[in-house]
């Protein structure tokens, strides 16, 4: 017993030794410490079979979401040197040629009244299948169903989940002439396609804030010539009054619980921030400035609220606790720093940065205080981050009309959001759907 | 005399064949780190992040296979890594065939 113990114990030992000296011998060695940042590659090839007529390109809609996220290069359909749209259809060494890391096909059928759509994502060089899936579809939510394929994409390659098939809130002004114009406040998807009017007014319309369900939003309306605050329910339309004081009522932020709602009131004399309970609409007040103090918004964890404030003498971004108390001045970069908003990990705020006459997008990491200019407009305005924090959604300038534009939070990518008439203005993400 | 001359010479010729060897093995070494770095692109935002790629090659520089299970960081960044591997190949020759490995295991550790 004992003997047979001792000669098991020396096996190993005699295992070990040849493995090292093998190691030694026949392995290379390489460090590896540059590389390029940057998009990777990934090929979508229009969706099959050819001939079926759809109202919307499907591979297209998923190639412009990725792209649009900074993280990924979708391949000019010129470049693409097969279309394959079927699994047995795919020939990896195509792909391989053209270094792509990523391919992604997908075949339409019709099915009843509507669609199934169905996609395969490969790993190119490994040829190998990472995910494939059908989804049942119609004309009307193609684009939506694109989206959704964008999102499964996304979450596969990167681990996090996308934001594509998401919604945005935005106002729309419209000149009528004669001295007349639309205020409208819409929502769409968040490429900007599908706008529908959620209420309008010949009255501004301002600062659009989404409940954190996504199910309703909060708006000014100076529809009775003086400001009021609504909520009002995106599925029935019904509204409801949340303040109409003497003076300003502006600016609503939902907590991110959905029970309160930051506000600004000049009730007392200046402008200030409170937070109303919106089940009882008892209100509370947060600040007491000598200055202007407005554009609340909260911290993810809801315990925290940033606000601009000029009470140092030009416009920057205060922070404080949601309960009351001091706050402390968050940005000291620049003579103006406005309308902050948080990201949905709570580490980094983008606001407007204003500097020798322009404005543009920069967001503030909260860590390490360093802040990075995004944009380059000269009116950059009203960032919005993404659910997932990648990208930015904010308000531009060109020839002289308002855009939507949306950025990568790394400033590498930019793009226009599609857009109809009128002047678009005050973006805001809306939160995943539950 | 002769034969202690005779062996002398061999030894100093092993030697130097030796030195040549490990000097072209650096020169190889250097050549593949070339391409792949100039593969390698790294997805945004992802800093200090390390991984350890073992790497089979079979003669012609054909990548065989490509393990980059330990490796910090998000799955964006080690399929990065894998694929700037795969876009390299075929990996460059060896400067002789005495020098070349099958085996290659590359640690990735980005510098700023």
């Amino acid at each position: 017993m004992n003997g047979l113990k001792m000669s098991f114990k020396k096996i190993p030992l005699i295992v070990c030794l040849c493995l090292l000296s093998h190691a030694a011998q026949a392995v290379l060695d390489i460090e590896i410490t540059q590389g390029v940042e940057g998009a990777t590659p990934i090929a979508v090839v229009p969706f099959g079979p050819a001939g079926v007529n759809l109202p919307v390109d499907v591979a297209e809609v998923i190639a412009t979401d990725l792209r649009r996220s900074g993280r990924f290069a979708p391949l000019k359909r010129n470049d693409l040197i097969a279309r394959p749209y079927e699994a047995n259809q795919v020939n990896f060494k195509d792909w391989r040629l053209v270094k792509s890391d990523n391919l992604v096909i997908g075949k339409v059928t019709p099915f009843g009244a509507g669609y199934t759509v169905k996609f395969y994502l490969f790993d190119v060089f490994r040829g190998v299948q990472l995910s494939a899936f059908s989804l049942r579809s119609d004309a009307a939510h193609l684009r939506r169903t694109a989206h959704q394929i964008a999102d499964m994409i996304y979450e596969t390659l990167t681990g996090e989940p996308g934001a594509f098939a998401t919604r945005i809130a935005y106002i729309t002004v419209t000149d009528l002439g004669a001295g007349k114009r639309r205020y409208s406040l819409e929502v769409a998807d968040s490429d900007g396609y599908g706008p529908r009017p959620v209420v309008q007014s010949m009255q501004p319309l301002l600062s659009p804030s989404w409940s954190p369900d996504g199910t309703r939003l909060a708006y000014v309306s100076f529809e009775t010539k003086r400001p009021r605050i609504y909520v009002q329910e995106l599925h029935s339309g019904k509204r409801q009054l949340i303040t109409s004081f003497p003076g300003i009522n502006g600016a609503p932020a939902w907590s991110p619980d959905g029970r309160k709602m930051a506000l600004v009131l000049s009730k007392d004399g200046d402008p200030e921030i409170y937070v109303m309970d919106l089940a009882s609409k008892r209100l509370r007040r947060l600040t007491d400035s000598l200055g202007i103090d407005t554009e609340p918004a909260w911290s993810p964890d809801g315990r925290t609220i940033i606000f601009t404030s000029d009470r140092g003498g030009t416009p920057q971004i205060y922070r404080m606790s949601a309960d009351g108390g001091r706050a402390a001045r968050v940005t000291f970069e620049g003579p103006y720093n406005a309308r902050a908003s948080f990201s949905a990990d709570g580490h980094t705020i983008a606001m407007v940065h204003g500097e020798n006459n322009r404005y543009r997008i920069a967001v503030l990491d909260l860590k390490t205080g360093s802040l990075q200019v995004l944009t380059d407009g000269r009116l950059d305005e009203s960032p919005s981050f993404a659910p997932n924090g990648r990208m930015i959604i904010y308000a531009t300038e060109e020839r002289n009309r308002g855009v939507l534009a949306a950025v990568s939070v790394d400033g590498r990518v930019k793009q226009r959001l599609s857009a109809r008439e009128g002047d678009a203005r005050e973006p805001v993400w809306a939160p995943i759907r539950q | 005399m002769a034969q202690e001359e005779a062996d002398r010479r061999t030894q100093a010729e092993a030697e130097k064949r030796e030195q040549e060897l490990a000097s072209m093995r650096d020169q190889y070494r250097i050549a593949i780190a070339q391409k792949v770095e100039r593969n390698w692109i790294r997805p945004p935002g992802v800093t200090g992040a390390t991984c350890k790629v073992r790497v089979k090659q079979i003669p012609g520089g054909d990548v065989v296979s490509v393990d980059a299970s330990a490796c910090s960081g998000d799955p964006s960044y080690r399929k990065s890594v894998e694929a700037a591997v795969f876009r390299a190949a075929p990996l460059p020759q060896p400067p002789d065939p005495a020098v070349f490995d099958r085996d290659i295991i590359f640690y990735f550790e980005p510098k700023q």
